[in-house]
């Protein structure tokens, strides 16, 4: 017969003190953080969950940044091996790093490296407790990556299976996000009368939900479909609906209109509330996840991209 | 401390209250695997339920008291 006898580690940080902990790690730069590694606390599951929450919300904003302090994560519990936490927790938090790193790698359209990332995520979740829900939101990731790699048969096919394994978990906004990848695949193949009836369905999930922002991008994805099919009033009232909840979250990225495959390689205007036209220069193959990192940049410098070139 | 941070794993409202009392289980199943195992100093217990329960993986005991919880409940 055997079995682990599980040690007792010392006093961990309250949950407060684990933030404070974490906006002191965040200040501090790289190399000076593995000499610190005590002061800063850096080995505290407290201070490693707070991190994690903190980088979360940054992926579409800052998705550099989180790319950055997630590696070093990453690296700093892996190598070497530091036993933090109790339980799973070092492999989730493994799991967890790796994710945001592939996530904020797909935002950057780093695809090779995100790919990479997604595999060290599998990695550490596979270990954790109940490791299904973890390992759901990295297929999640993995499907969005294929649709920026326009593997649009792939991703159809595989979203049924995800969208029920979150709706088993109770995973309702998760379950959205699914579908909002069902409708950006069929709108990418040109199929628009399904990618309406898909967001259509999707705004309705998301008021009953309370998402703001899922129901904000869907009214923003709905408008640039309409404007796709030529139908103006379609797309005026998608628009009204889109812009109080948008401008409410503080989101122009998801104002950023698709632009249609035939006026890739034009220069195109788009106009932006608050920020006025700003001119993109949409080159060849350019895709929305490209032109959004365009926009993001130009934003994060507050001032307008013009015109952009081809990478 | 362990399952407080759980609740909070992958942002707020991540984890659903299901996952959660199946994760609550495993753990609790884990320790409590662990502690018997210690207290019989690797020898059998003479109750062969619990001999029984010991050699069965702790996950799969959770996954089992889970079920029988959702039978139960109202």
């Amino acid at each position: 017969m055997t079995g682990r006898v599980i040690r007792f580690p010392r006093l961990p940080l309250s949950s407060e003190s684990g933030r404070e902990a974490a906006e002191k790690v965040l200040a501090t730069p790289f190399e000076r953080r593995y000499e610190m590694a005590e002061a800063l606390q850096l080995e505290d599951p407290e201070t490693i969950l707070s991190l994690c929450l903190h980088l979360r919300p940054k992926l579409e904003s800052s998705p550099s940044l989180v790319r950055d302090e997630a590696e070093f994560l990453y690296r700093y519990i892996q190598t070497p091996r530091r036993d933090i936490g109790l339980f799973d927790e070092r492999e989730y938090f493994l799991g967890e790093a790796a994710l945001l790193a592939g996530t904020a790698c797909r935002q950057l359209s780093r695809r090779d490296e995100a790919h990479v990332w997604f595999d060290r995520a599998e990695a550490g979740f596979r270990h954790t407790i109940n490791a299904v829900a973890d390992l759901s939101r990295l297929s999640y990731q993995r499907l969005a990556e294929r649709v920026e790699e326009r593997q649009f048969d792939v991703v159809l096919e595989m979203l049924p299976a995800l969208i029920e394994s979150f709706q088993q978990l109770e995973m309702h906004d998760e379950a959205l996000k699914c579908r909002f990848l069902e409708g950006m695949a069929l709108l990418e193949s040109d199929e628009l009368t399904s990618a309406v009836r898909v967001f259509d369905e999707i705004v309705a999930e998301a008021e009953r939900l309370g998402n703001s922002r899922l129901l904000g991008t869907a009214f923003a994805t709905l408008t640039n479909i309409y404007g796709m099919m030529g139908n103006a009033e379609g797309a005026l009232a998608a628009s009204a609906r889109a812009i109080p909840v948008l401008r409410r979250l503080d989101d122009r990225v998801a104002l950023v209109p698709e632009v249609p495959r035939r006026d890739r390689g034009r220069v195109v205007r788009v106009v932006l509330p608050d920020l006025g036209p700003v001119a993109l220069a949409v080159v060849g193959r350019l895709d929305l996840a490209s032109i959004r990192t365009l926009f993001r940049m130009s934003s994060e410098r507050r001032s307008a991209v013009s015109p952009a070139h081809a990478p | 401390m362990w399952f407080q941070r759980l609740g909070r794993r992958g942002g707020a409202g991540h984890m659903p209250a299901k996952m959660l009392r199946l994760s609550l289980l495993s753990a609790a199943c884990q320790y409590g695997r662990s502690f018997q195992l210690w207290k019989l100093g690797g020898k059998p217990s003479p109750d062969k339920s619990l001999n029984d329960v010991l050699s069965r993986e702790p996950e799969e005991v959770a996954t089992d008291l889970d079920l029988r919880f959702g039978k139960e409940a109202p």
